[in-house]
């Protein structure tokens, strides 16, 4: 009745199923109600819902990281990122961005690229690109452009600024929407900041000082209360450092 | 994620440095593809690991592997480095307990928390929880448990010596009471390592 193949399927659903079920019971607000119905029906349904507990444990995972000190970066789709280019190879590029292993930019994925106009690209750029692909299955894929084509300030960049690292956490709390911390750095100096979900920010400001002054600022934003923040932000433009 | 070395003190003068890496590029040849791998070294204090440490790693790693969610990053290798600073008994129970609080700084996803106890029986028929070098030598039996925090049950055992099987229960029974202060400590490190950012 069942032929070979659909056997396999089902002996794959069945193992992966056996995987999780252990680790459900962790998850209490998660029940998986038995089904009775159509067995294609039900096999597809099933594998939903393991993907969707995969899911929602990956989202638990990614909340709690911004909390961890040192957390690694994992990457998710449509989160953009500054990565460096490690290798040039045929139509492909790496590109590193801190996670466990690096994902892959093709040169036809930046504005206006076609096979006669190349982009120019080469090993050691800084790219700010988004994930397209990214689950823990399948090596990551990164494009510099969003869905309509256009670069919307994605791409390679990085003359002149100073590239580095803080938590995630941070990173994530530059990004709300009105956020405390670029308001108070917006009158200190005038500066152009690229900020990557993995934990990577580059600055650029008029001068060397004012650059090295702002990442040294952001850095100790990390492990800093409001208070202190602003305490530092305020002797900073009094002209301290 | 590279946690910063956590020294674990739990027996007198029995230090251990233990540092844990990843998720990080693996091998081919080491890769599997639904689940991370993961690598316990443990060095000794002098010399090279040679088939004590090997077998010490062995315990961790399955201990490590039990608890951990490891198909999350499939593909992927964790590597833990557990460093002897000093030996003094109840060495396999201080790795234990470094690897899980290096697991724990990593924000590695695990489904629950473990700890190791390490039981002497010495000759006259008590048991010593966390005996030192000179209590383990002069003792009869020496057990170590791997006790995980969910229902304080038994996960691994390693144990030498002459011992009867009411002994064996009584040494369970009393490891996983000393358990619950470890977990208590785990939880009172967490808190201070966190206090600035909750």
């Amino acid at each position: 009745m069942t032929s070979g193949a659909s056997q396999r399927r089902l002996t794959l659903a069945r193992q992966r199923r056996a995987d999780f079920l252990p680790r459900l019971k962790y998850f209490y607000s998660i029940r998986i109600f038995v089904f009775f119905g159509p067995p294609h029906l039900l096999r597809v349904w099933r594998e939903r819902t393991i993907k969707e507990i995969k899911e929602c444990v990956r989202m638990f995972e990614q909340c709690l990281s911004q909390f961890c000190l040192c957390p690694q970066y994992v990457p998710a789709k449509g989160e953009t990122i500054i990565g460096i280019v490690t290798v040039k190879s045929g139509d492909v590029f790496k590109v590193d961005f801190g996670g466990s292993e690096q994902a892959s930019l093709s040169y036809l994925a930046f504005e206006g690229a076609t096979k006669r106009n190349r982009p120019n690209v080469q090993v050691g750029d800084l790219v700010f690109s988004q994930f397209l692909l990214a689950n823990q299955d399948m090596e990551p894929e990164l494009v510099c452009v969003d869905s309509s084509g256009r670069a919307n300030g994605m791409g390679v960049f990085g003359g002149g600024g100073l590239l580095f690292t803080v938590s995630l956490g941070l990173v994530r709390r530059l990004l709300t929407p009105h956020s405390e911390i670029l308001s108070d750095l917006k009158q200190l100096f005038p500066c152009e900041l690229v900020m990557g979900m993995n934990g990577r920010l580059w600055v650029k400001s008029c001068s060397l000082q004012q650059t090295l002054v702002i990442s040294n600022l952001l850095q100790s934003c990390d492990t800093m209360t409001a208070q202190q923040r602003r305490e530092l932000f305020r002797r900073v433009a009094q002209g301290a450092l | 994620k590279i946690s910063i070395p956590d020294i674990l003190t739990p027996a007198g003068d029995t230090s251990v440095l233990a540092a844990a890496y990843g998720p990080a590029e693996v091998k081919v040849s080491k890769e599997i593809y639904d689940r991370a791998t993961l690598d316990v070294l443990i060095q000794p204090k002098v010399g090279l690991p040679s088939v004590r440490e090997r077998a010490q790693e062995q315990c961790v790693r399955e201990t490590c592997e039990a608890s951990l969610l490891l198909s999350l990053h499939p593909r992927s290798s964790l590597t833990l480095i557990l460093q002897l600073i000093h030996d003094d008994g109840s060495i396999l129970s201080c790795f234990l307990n470094a690897a899980c609080m290096a697991l724990m700084d990593a924000g590695l996803p695990m489904s629950f928390l473990f700890c190791g106890v390490t039981c002497a029986i010495d000759v006259d028929g008590q048991i010593i929880t966390d005996p030192t070098a000179a209590q383990e030598k002069e003792s009869r039996a020496v057990m170590t448990f791997a006790i995980d925090s969910k229902e304080h049950k038994v996960m691994m055992s390693s144990t030498k010596g002459s011992f009867s099987v009411n002994e064996l229960q009584q040494c369970v029974a009393v490891s996983q009471k000393a358990s619950e202060k470890i977990f208590q400590f785990y939880r009172d490190s967490v808190k201070r390592r966190y206090s600035k950012i909750l």
